[in-house]
């Protein structure tokens, strides 16, 4: 108490015990008022540190939550969906998804309708219309918009590309699945090849 | 394996403190690695596409079991927690004593888990 006390300025021209009670009162409430915040504060904290922890569970939820986005059924389930099915509120979901994968919920599943509509425009021999409809976009032109933004090239001109490519096997070819391994095997294919053709040229000399 | 590789560069230098070193256009995609400013220079990380369908599988698996796809040594653990932390890297687990080591584990935003240690003091 009388820590507190020798807080006040005042402290030491009280001349009336009334007053000193007074004084006494409100310091002690300032002082525990001033507690009380810290206890906020370090509630504050411990929020914080707990928003960037992330519970197994709730990384399994929100994976679960980016397959709905990518794999959905008859139609895309809308974001407030998504959300709701792994029992987050919209904003939380949309930051905490952002966080975690890099992107928003919205930009994440355009991104996988255009991986889609990339795949089937290559392995079948859909309309670009029936696949513009079959990976979820209402109209053509914004999906042909958003196509030709995100890959540089329309849809049509696309499917000219790399159709004849996937023909024979009815496969991805490789030149659209990267990864280091199909890299390496391309490069040491042309060395393979450039040096059966030194070796060849040396037995014909 | 990254999903997207300038959002990878970006994390990567920016938030995690990687230098670029080889930047090599392959057709869409990109050559792409970057190394430690502390560490051996010619140890490299390739950030690659996930294109394949199969890596894609393989990462997000490894992603929903928790188990991280990269180990990276600090020399303080819970200073580089607090500073992506600050960044609002996510993390799956709080730096934590491991047998010998402190480790901890975080999204990199790009479809992976990477994994912090703090190796033990070295005795002198």
């Amino acid at each position: 108490m009388q820590g507190i006390l020798c807080d006040t300025q005042v402290s030491r021209e009280l001349i009336s015990r009334q007053e000193i009670r007074f004084v006494t009162q409100s310091a002690v409430a300032r002082f525990h008022r001033r507690r009380s915040s810290t206890l906020v504060a370090g509630a504050a904290t411990a929020i914080i540190v707990g928003r960037n922890m992330i519970h197994p569970d709730l990384l399994n939820r929100l994976c679960h939550a980016r397959d709905l986005l990518r794999d959905w059924e008859e139609e895309p389930l809308s974001i407030r969906a998504v959300a709701r099915a792994s029992s987050l509120t919209r904003f939380h979901f949309i930051r905490l998804f952002k966080a975690v994968f890099g992107e928003t919920p919205h930009q994440y599943r355009l991104r996988a309708q255009i991986e889609k509509a990339k795949h089937l425009l290559i392995l079948t021999d859909s309309s670009i219309t029936d696949i513009c409809m079959a990976v979820g976009f209402s109209s053509h032109g914004s999906f042909s918009t958003l196509f030709r933004r995100r890959v540089g090239m329309s849809p049509s001109e696309f499917q000219r590309r790399y159709r004849p490519t996937s023909l024979a096997e009815r496969q991805l070819p490789t030149s659209l699945v990267p990864g280091c391994l199909s890299l390496m095997g391309r490069i040491s294919e042309t060395e393979q090849f450039s040096r059966r053709q030194a070796v060849d040229e040396a037995d014909s000399v | 394996m990254v999903d997207d590789q300038a959002a990878a560069l970006a994390f990567y230098t920016d938030i995690l403190g990687f230098k670029k070193s080889k930047d090599i256009p392959v057709g869409e995609f990109r050559w792409l690695t970057v190394v430690s400013p502390d560490g051996y220079p010619d140890v490299e990380l390739v950030l690659e596409p996930n294109a394949n369908p199969a890596a894609k599988a393989f990462q997000e698996a490894m992603f929903k079991q928790g188990i991280p796809l990269a180990a990276f040594e600090v020399d303080d653990i819970e200073g580089e927690a607090k500073r992506l932390k600050a960044h609002d890297v996510k993390f799956t687990t709080d730096p934590r004593q491991q047998g010998p080591v402190k480790l901890a584990i975080f999204s990199d935003t790009c479809g992976n888990l990477v994994q912090l240690y703090q190796p033990p003091q070295k005795r002198i």
